[in-house]
C-alpha cells in the first residue's frame, strides 16, 4: 500500500504540472488585467502603461509563465496580490486560517446532526421520527443557501441581536486569548449553523438508504437469527458497512474544509477563501487566481488519495495496489 | 390532522421563501408612492441647480451629545485592502476608512477647486510656483509637529524609482526636478524649496489650470519622522501604514481587525475642536442586509447606501435620509472611430455607421430617459443635459437643453437626412439604401441591467432604428472595456459611465491625445475650446481661478459637445445616505464646514424601527 501511496504522491507532480499551464494560459485567455479597474478620467494613461511593464504583462506569455514558475520553484514566490499589495502566501494564509475554523466548526456540526438523524430515520424507517426527518430533508434541500443564510441572519442577528452580524472576530482582542477564542466562535456559529444545515442533506439520505438497505441482508438476519441482541446488530454490523459511502466522500471532505463558500461568506461577511476566489477572478489578480487553483487542486488529488486510504480501512475487502 | 399541521408546516416554509423572494422581484419595479407626499417632501429640501433634490443634503439637529460610540457601515463586497497611507492606497474603501484621520488639508470651493484650511495655498503664475503654508498647531497623533518635511516627503516618495503606486503621473512628472530625481540623477527635487518649517514651494515646469485642483499637490502630508526608515518597497505592507497609522486628523486609529473593522479614537494632539463621540467604528458590510442594519440600529451612519433595496428602507422611522448629486454621468456612446497607437492620438473615421450627426441626434431624441429614471431608478437618477456633473456647480451648465425625449423630432431628423425604411422590413435604411443595423454592447451586472438595455434597444426600434444587442447578451465588465478600448469593429453604440474626479477638465476623456477617449471623436473646434479651458487664461489677476472665463470655456464646450453628440449623457446619480435618528450632524455638501470631530450622539441607545 506505501508503494502505492507514493506513486499516487509522485504522479501528482506532472499532473500539478499540466494545471499549471491551463489555469495559467485560461487566466490570461480573460479580457481585462489587474490595471483595467485603475481607469479613471483623473487617470494617466502612462501610469496604467507603467504599471503593465513593471508587472511583467508586456512580456510573451511563455516568458511569464517561465517566470512565474521559476519563482514558485527556486523561492517559494507566489507573487503578490495585485489587489491588496501583499504577498499571495500571506494573503492566503490569512484567509485559510479563517476558512478552515469555520469548515470544521461546519463539519463538526453537520456530522452531529446527519449521523444520529440518518440512524434514527433508517432503524425506525417508516415512523413519526423517519417522517419528520424526511421532511427536515426536503426543506432543506429545498432551500437555496443565500435564502436560508439571509433569513438566519435576520432573526438571529439582527431581530434577536444574538450574533455579531458582520467579521470574523471583535475588535481590540488579542489573538491566544480566551475571549478572542470565543469572539470568534461567536462570529462563526450562524454561518456554520448555516451550512451545516444544508450539508446534512447527502448525509441523513445515504446513511438512512443504506441502513434501510443493510436490515434486509442476509448477515443481519444471520446476526439476529443467533440472538444478536439489536443494539448491538446495529452498532456492529449495520452502522459501519452504512458509513461506507460516506466513508468514500470522507477525504474530499477534509481537503474542502479549505474551498470556502462565496455565498456564506458574502451573506456574513466573513472574510474566506471563496470570496477571495470569486473576488480575484473578477479583478483579475492572476497571482492570487493561481494560486488558489494549484492549492484547490492540490487538494483534491489529496482529497482522492485520502478517501481511497479512508475506503481500506473502513472496508477489508478494498485494498489499493 | 397530522398530515394538516405538517401541510401547515410546509406551507409557512414555502410563504417565507416567496416573500424572500418577492422582495427582491419587487426592487426592479417603481416605487408606489403617494404623489401628495412627494409634492410635500419636495418643496423643503435644496437644489443643485434645477435638480430637485428628493432629501436633503444636511441634517443638523440641536441637543446634548452623549460620547458613545458612533457605528459606520462601509459597504464594500470584499475586505478591505487597508493601506492607511495617501499616497499608497487605491481603492475607496480605504479612501472612505482614512477620512477621520485626515485633518481637512485642504478644502473644496464651488467647483471642487483647492482652498486653504489647515494648509493654505497661493498660486503664482508668473514664477510658476504654488506656495504651500502648514497651520502651526498641526500636530500628528503622537505629538510630532507637522512640517513642510512631511509634504517634501510625500513628493520624494511618489517621484522615488522603486515607487510602485498610481501617482507618479504626468502631474506630478511637471514639477521642476522630479524627473531627474526619478531617473537617480539627482539626491533632491530641485523645484521643492522649504522656506521655513511649515512653508514649502513649488516649481512646476508648466503651469497649467489643473494645478488650481491639485495637480502635482499633496492632498495631505505623511509622518516623515514615522515612516522614513521603512524601505519604500515594504512600505506598502509595513504594519505603520497597515495597523497602526498616525493621524493628524480628529481621529486615530486604536484597532483594526484587517479586512474587516476599524476603530478610532480622539486624537489628544488633534488641534481643531473636541470630539463629540468617544469612539467610531468603521465595519465593512454586506449591501444585501443593510435595510436590517438599520431598522435594528447597527449602524448610525451609512454613506453610498445602495438603491437596490431602497423600498425596504425609505420608510423606516428610526433614519433619516440624506441626498446629494455625485461626481458621475452616464452615456450612450458612439464608435466613431479608431486609436492610433502609433501616433498616440484618436483617428476618427468619417465612414463610421453612426458618423452623421443627424443620426446621432435621433438616437439622443429617441432615448425616454426619464421614464428610465422613474422605473428602475425610484427617479434617484436625473436625466443629464452635459457632460460636466453638476458638482461643478457654476461650470455645468444647468440651463443648457439636453436631448429631451422626442420621438416624433428623431423620426423626423432620421426622415430629412435620409434614413428612410426603403425594403419595407419595418426598419430604416441608411441615404445610401444599404441596411443599417445597429450593435449596442451594455454591460452586465445587477437584476436591471439587461432590462435597462432592452428598455434602451425597444426605444431605438420605435423610431425605426434596427438596434440590436451585440451577440445578443451582455459582456462582464472587464470585457466590456477591453472590447471599448481596443475599438472592437462590431460596436457602434455602447452604454458605460465616468465617475469624474475633482478637475472638471475634460481632455483626459475628450481630448484628441486621450486615449480614454473611446469614442475616438475628434475635431478642430474641439481642440479649440479644449485649449481654452487648459488655457493659462483660467488664472485671474490674483494668480487663483477667472471664474467668469472658466464659466464661458466650459460652457461653449458643453454646447459644443451637445450639438455634435459626441456622446449621448443620460444620467446624473443621486447618491444616498441614511443616519440614525440620534445622530445629530451629518453633511453631504462637499463645500462644508463639517468635518468627524462635529458629529455626535442624542442618546446613548440607537433609534430602532417599530
Amino acid at each position: 500500500m506505501w508503494k502505492t501511496i507514493l506513486r499516487r504522491v509522485l504522479l501528482m507532480i506532472p499532473q500539478l504540472f499540466i494545471l499549471s499551464i491551463i489555469v495559467f494560459a485560461l487566466g490570461k485567455a480573460m479580457p481585462g488585467d489587474p490595471f483595467t479597474g485603475l481607469i479613471t478620467p483623473d487617470m494617466d494613461p502612462a501610469v496604467i502603461e507603467r504599471l503593465r511593464e513593471e508587472a511583467g504583462l508586456n512580456d510573451p506569455i511563455p516568458v511569464q509563465y517561465k517566470n512565474w514558475i521559476v519563482r514558485i520553484l527556486r523561492d517559494g514566490d507566489f507573487g503578490r496580490s495585485y489587489t491588496y499589495k501583499m504577498p499571495v502566501t500571506k494573503l492566503i494564509g490569512k484567509r485559510a486560517a479563517n476558512t478552515l475554523w469555520l469548515s470544521l466548526l461546519t463539519v463538526i456540526l453537520t456530522y452531529l446532526i446527519a449521523i444520529p438523524l440518518g440512524i434514527y430515520a433508517g432503524r425506525y424507517n417508516g415512523s413519526k421520527f423517519d417522517k419528520a426527518v424526511m421532511v427536515y430533508n426536503f426543506i432543506s434541500y429545498a432551500i437555496p443557501r443565500f435564502i436560508l443564510g439571509l433569513l438566519l441572519l435576520l432573526f438571529f442577528g439582527y431581530r434577536l441581536k444574538w450574533v455579531p452580524t458582520t467579521g470574523s472576530v471583535d475588535l481590540g482582542l488579542e489573538p491566544g486569548t480566551l475571549d478572542y477564542f470565543l469572539s470568534r466562535l461567536h462570529h462563526m456559529i450562524l454561518p456554520a449553523i448555516t451550512s451545516a444545515i444544508l450539508g446534512t442533506i447527502g448525509i441523513v439520505q445515504y446513511l438512512r438508504n443504506e441502513i434501510i438497505d443493510a436490515k434486509t441482508q442476509d448477515y443481519v438476519k444471520t446476526a439476529r437469527s443467533k440472538g444478536v441482541p439489536t443494539n448491538k446488530v446495529y452498532t456492529h454490523h449495520i452502522f459501519r458497512n452504512s458509513l461506507l459511502p460516506i466513508a468514500a466522500f470522507f477525504g474530499f471532505t477534509i481537503t474542502g474544509l479549505l474551498g470556502g463558500s462565496v455565498f456564506i461568506e458574502t451573506i456574513f461577511t466573513y472574510p474566506g477563501m471563496g470570496e477571495l476566489f470569486v473576488s480575484a477572478i473578477s479583478s483579475r489578480d492572476y497571482s492570487v487566481i493561481n494560486s488558489l487553483v494549484l492549492l484547490f487542486g492540490f487538494l483534491t488529488l489529496l482529497g482522492s488519495l485520502l478517501s481511497d486510504i479512508i475506503m481500506t480501512i473502513v472496508d477489508p475487502r478494498i485494498r489499493i495496489e | 390532522m397530522r398530515k394538516s399541521w405538517k401541510i401547515i408546516a410546509l406551507v409557512l416554509v414555502l410563504s417565507l421563501l416567496f416573500a424572500a423572494c418577492g422582495k427582491n422581484a419587487e426592487e426592479a419595479t417603481a416605487p408606489k408612492g403617494n404623489e401628495e407626499e412627494k409634492q410635500e417632501q419636495k418643496q423643503s429640501y435644496g437644489k443643485v441647480g434645477n435638480i430637485e433634490l428628493p432629501y436633503p443634503t444636511v441634517v443638523k439637529k440641536d441637543g446634548e451629545t452623549v460620547g458613545g460610540t458612533l457605528n459606520v457601515a462601509l459597504i464594500a463586497s470584499s475586505p478591505f485592502e487597508g493601506i492607511f497611507n495617501t499616497f499608497l492606497y487605491e481603492n475607496s474603501d480605504d479612501s472612505s476608512l482614512m477620512q477621520p484621520m485626515l485633518c481637512g488639508f485642504f478644502k473644496s470651493g464651488p467647483n471642487l477647486e483647492m482652498k486653504d484650511s489647515n494648509c493654505s495655498i497661493n498660486f503664482d503664475k508668473d514664477r510658476k510656483t504654488v506656495t504651500l503654508k502648514i497651520n502651526p498647531n498641526l500636530s500628528w497623533s503622537d505629538g510630532v509637529p507637522v512640517t513642510a518635511d512631511d509634504l517634501i516627503f510625500v513628493y520624494e516618495c511618489i517621484g522615488h524609482k522603486d515607487y510602485t503606486g498610481v501617482r507618479y503621473d504626468r502631474n506630478y512628472m511637471n514639477v521642476v526636478g522630479m524627473e531627474e530625481y526619478h531617473a537617480g540623477k539627482a539626491d533632491t527635487i530641485s523645484g521643492i524649496k522649504k522656506i521655513d518649517d511649515k512653508t514649502l514651494e513649488v516649481t512646476f515646469k508648466e503651469f497649467y489650470p489643473g494645478i488650481l485642483w491639485g495637480a502635482g499637490i499633496p492632498y495631505n502630508p505623511e509622518p516623515k519622522h514615522y515612516l522614513k526608515d521603512i524601505p519604500l518597497k515594504e512600505m506598502v505592507s509595513h504594519e505603520r501604514v497597515r495597523l497602526k497609522p498616525l493621524s493628524c486628523g480628529p481621529f486615530m486609529v486604536s484597532n483594526i481587525v484587517a479586512g474587516e473593522s476599524v476603530e478610532y479614537v480622539p486624537n489628544p494632539h488633534w488641534c481643531g475642536e473636541k470630539p463629540q463621540v468617544d469612539k467610531i467604528v468603521i465595519k465593512r458590510t454586506n449591501p444585501d442586509t443593510i435595510a436590517e442594519a438599520l431598522a435594528s440600529g447597527v449602524f448610525d451612519v451609512v454613506d453610498g447606501i445602495s438603491i437596490s433595496s431602497y423600498d425596504r428602507y425609505k420608510d423606516l422611522k428610526n433614519i433619516t435620509l440624506l441626498s446629494n448629486v455625485s461626481r458621475t454621468y452616464w452615456y450612450i456612446g458612439f464608435k466613431l472611430g479608431k486609436w492610433d497607437a502609433e501616433k498616440g492620438q484618436v483617428a476618427p473615421n468619417p465612414n463610421a455607421k453612426l458618423a452623421d450627426v443627424k443620426l446621432r441626434q435621433a438616437i439622443a431624441y429617441a432615448m425616454n430617459n426619464k421614464e428610465v429614471a422613474e422605473r428602475f431608478y425610484h427617479n434617484l437618477r436625473i436625466p443629464a443635459n452635459a457632460l460636466i456633473d453638476p458638482m461643478h456647480t457654476t461650470f455645468w451648465n444647468e440651463k443648457q437643453e439636453g436631448y429631451d425625449y422626442n420621438p416624433e423630432k428623431a423620426k423626423q431628423i432620421l426622415d430629412e437626412a435620409g434614413y428612410v425604411d426603403v425594403d419595407g422590413d419595418g426598419f430604416r435604411e441608411d441615404p445610401k439604401g444599404n441596411k443599417l443595423k445597429i450593435n449596442f454592447l451594455s454591460m452586465a451586472g445587477g437584476e436591471i441591467a439587461e432590462p435597462l438595455a432592452q428598455f434602451y434597444i425597444q426605444c431605438w426600434r420605435d423610431v425605426g432604428l434596427d438596434v440590436v444587442l451585440q451577440n445578443g447578451r451582455l459582456v462582464e465588465a472587464n470585457a466590456f472595456y477591453d472590447m471599448i478600448a481596443q475599438d472592437n469593429p462590431e460596436i457602434d453604440l455602447y452604454m458605460a459611465g465616468w465617475s469624474t474626479g475633482s478637475n472638471p477638465d475634460p481632455q483626459g476623456l475628450y481630448g484628441r491625445y486621450a486615449q480614454f477617449n473611446y469614442t475616438r471623436f475628434a475635431s478642430e473646434e474641439n481642440d479649440r475650446l479644449l485649449a481654452a479651458i487648459a488655457s493659462e487664461k483660467a488664472f485671474g489677476e490674483d494668480g487663483y481661478l477667472d471664474e467668469e472665463y472658466l464659466i464661458k470655456a466650459y460652457h461653449d464646450w458643453q454646447a459644443y459637445v451637445r450639438d455634435q453628440v459626441v456622446v449621448a449623457p443620460t444620467f446624473y446619480t443621486i447618491s444616498l445616505s441614511a443616519i440614525n435618528n440620534r445622530v445629530n450632524y451629518w453633511d453631504l455638501n462637499v463645500v462644508s464646514d463639517w468635518w468627524w470631530e462635529k458629529v455626535g450622539l442624542l442618546s446613548d441607545t440607537p433609534e430602532i424601527a417599530k
